[in-house]
This record gives C-alpha cells, structure tokens and sequence, in this order.
C-alpha cells in the first residue's frame, strides 16, 4: 500500500461522516445514498492526487461529493463491476430520537430543488457564505440571498 | 447486532426557525454517522488498489503520441508515395505541414481537456465554461478540418491521377477510383459520428449545470 494510499484511508476516516450525511440527505433512500457514497469515495480518490490543499480536507469532500450527488446521469456512470458498499444499520429506518431526527432533516431537505440543497448543506456545516459561493460557483451575495429564500421557503412550507 | 447510538445534542431552545433545527439535526446525524464504520476499510483498499481507479490521463496522452507519431509516419507514406508513384514535392510538404499543425492543434485541445476528478471536484460554473470551451474547439476543428480535408483529399485524387506510375494508371483506375472514395467518405463518416456523438454528451452535460442552477 502505498503512502498515497495511506493518507486517502485516513482521509475517509476523517470525513466518512460529511460525505455520508450528504448522500444521505440527497438520495431517496439507503440503497441510493449507498451507491452515491461509493461513487463520491471513487471521485474523491480520483482527484486525491490533484488535490493540493487550496480548501479545507472538508470543503474538498464537500465539494466532490456535492458534484457526485448532483449528477444527474449518476445511474450511469455506476460501476458493477466494484463490489457494492452496505451501510449498517439504515439510519433512515432507525427507531430511535437520530434516526427520527435524520427522517425529519431529510424530508425538510428533499422538499427543496437539489441546487438549493447543496447550499443549505454548506450552511449547516457553517461554510462561510464565499465558501458556499466558491463550492456551488455564484457569489457570496447571490448565496446569502438564495438562504433568505430558502428560509421563506421551508417557513411557508411548515405553516 | 445494534450499534451503540449516541444521544444526539439536544435541539436549543432557542431554535426559532427551520435553519436552526436542521443544523441541530445535521450535528446529531454526524455526530452519530462519525462513530459508526461505515465502510469496511480492507473493502475501502480494494477498491482504490483497482487499476482502473488510479487517476491517470491516459486517454489524452494516448491521443497525444497518436497524433506525433502520425507525422512520421505520413511524411514516409509520403516520400515513398513521391519515389513509386510520382506526386509532387509540394503535396508531400504540405501534407507533412498539416499534420504537424493537426497534432499541434490537438495537444493544445488535450491539454486543457477536462479529466474525471474535474468532473467531480470543479464548481459547476467552472466545468461549465470549460465543456463550453471544449464544444467551441471541436466546433472550429470540424469548420476547418472537414473543408480542408476534402480539399486535400482532392488534391491527393488528382496527384494520383497526374502520375504515370500510380494506382490511378492503366485500365483498372475505375476500381481504384472506386476504393479510394469509400475509404475517404468513411473515414469523413466516422470522423463526423465521433463529433456528433461527443458534442450531444457535452451539450447534455451543459443542460443539467443548467438546470441544476436555474431549476426555473
């Protein structure tokens, strides 16, 4: 194994959990954020070499993972012939006050157009707004005014 | 066997609005994702020891030698093609003359191609601009490669023709006439299935950013 490879299984350890919950709050169910999270780990180790340390490890696998969930061919490029990754337990299916939690936050999220996700996913994991801008590519100002948005949004929705 | 769950934080009771409870949420959900395996690391090695996951650009490189080693062997085709068959000194220049400008005009196109992980790891409008890019550069390829082809390939027809000692001498010129278009006319073909089919992929590529920024 070499070194390259050592630091990209560290690296999974550190960030399984941000890679995870993204494709959890973007797919529709386990077996879905299952194939996204084995499709965001072969682009995140894809562009492991070429990252270089300009954004945090976290924004990085932010932003992979983000473009990994957003493709909207994603089906397609799915790769049978890799062994397919089971996640246990489905946190979905959980009975318990997390798993209730994540069902509340995940229908929340999925009520919401998949750009404006991925924003309101960088938010919660209190990106400043330039970052947001810089992952998602528009501005710091057109970000903050696309949360006021959201925020109306998802109000309007509960009322 | 069932993990062992930590107790999420507790939502505060100053949450007044959804932000604020979905980052509670968000902070439970990861505070519990952190503590579970999630993949099984040996797995994890397995899958980005595969040969076919090891970042490379192969494909470009492939076709960069490809087009460099062309010229070579054209100018040879074409010094042989000037002792046995006669054609002119200035077809053989010229021909040598746009391979070299093809291969030059495609290392510069692989060069700024877009590799896997851009796919991935670029902001959206940045992988945009860049198929943007890449569309407009097979777009001027084609305006100036198909027009110039043909006129090569006329020129080479008639070469052909003007030589004494050619393919195109004595009686059977009409056979070879004959294989000498369905050669060229498939290759025109093939050459204009391959941009179509790449453009619709890039143009389709450009829809989705589109519709991902602007769902309206």
């Amino acid at each position: 194994m070499t070194k390259q490879e050592n630091a990209f299984v560290q690296f999974v350890r550190d960030q399984k959990a941000t890679v995870y919950s993204v494709c959890l709050m973007f797919a529709d169910g386990k077996a879905e954020a299952d194939d996204l999270f084995q499709e965001a780990l072969i682009n995140l180790w894809s562009g492991f070499a070429s990252f270089r340390g300009d954004s945090s490890p976290r924004t990085w696998a932010y932003r992979v993972t983000l473009n990994t969930c957003i493709s909207a061919d994603r089906k397609k490029r799915r790769r049978p012939a890799c062994q397919a990754i089971d996640i246990d337990p489905d946190i979905l299916a959980d009975q318990t006050d997390v798993g209730q939690q994540t069902r509340l936050l995940h229908d929340r999220i999925q009520r919401l157009e998949p750009f404006d996700r991925a924003i309101v996913l960088l938010w919660l994991e209190n990106l400043p707004y330039d970052e947001i801008g810089a992952i998602v590519g528009i501005s710091a100002k057109a970000v903050s005014v696309r949360l006021v948005r959201i925020r109306e949004k998802l109000k309007n929705q509960k009322d | 066997m069932k993990p062992n769950i930590p107790t999420p934080p507790p939502i505060p009771a100053a949450a007044t609005d959804e932000f604020d409870i979905m980052r509670s949420e968000m902070q439970a959900l990861q505070s519990h994702l952190s503590q579970q395996p999630l993949i099984d690391e040996n797995r994890l090695r397995q899958l980005i020891c595969s040969p076919s996951l090891t970042p490379t650009r192969a494909q470009n490189r492939g076709i960069f030698w490809l087009n460099w080693a062309l010229v070579p062997i054209m100018a040879a085709v074409m010094l042989a093609l000037r002792q046995f068959n006669g054609i002119s000194w200035l077809f053989v220049a010229v021909t040598i003359a746009l391979y070299t400008v093809n291969a030059a005009v495609q290392t510069r196109i692989a060069r700024g191609s877009l590799s896997r992980d851009d796919y991935s790891s670029l902001p959206l409008v940045e992988l945009r601009r860049k198929i943007l890019r890449r569309i407009a550069d097979r777009n001027a390829q084609i305006l100036w490669g198909l027009p110039l082809s043909v006129l090569w390939a006329g020129w080479f027809l008639y070469e052909l023709f003007t030589s004494t000692t050619g393919a195109f001498a004595g009686a059977s010129w009409r056979s070879s006439l004959m294989v000498y278009i369905v050669i060229f006319a498939s290759a025109i073909i093939g050459v204009l299935i391959y941009y179509l089919l790449y453009q619709r992929v890039d143009r389709k590529a450009i829809r989705e950013i589109d519709s991902f920024v602007n769902p309206q």
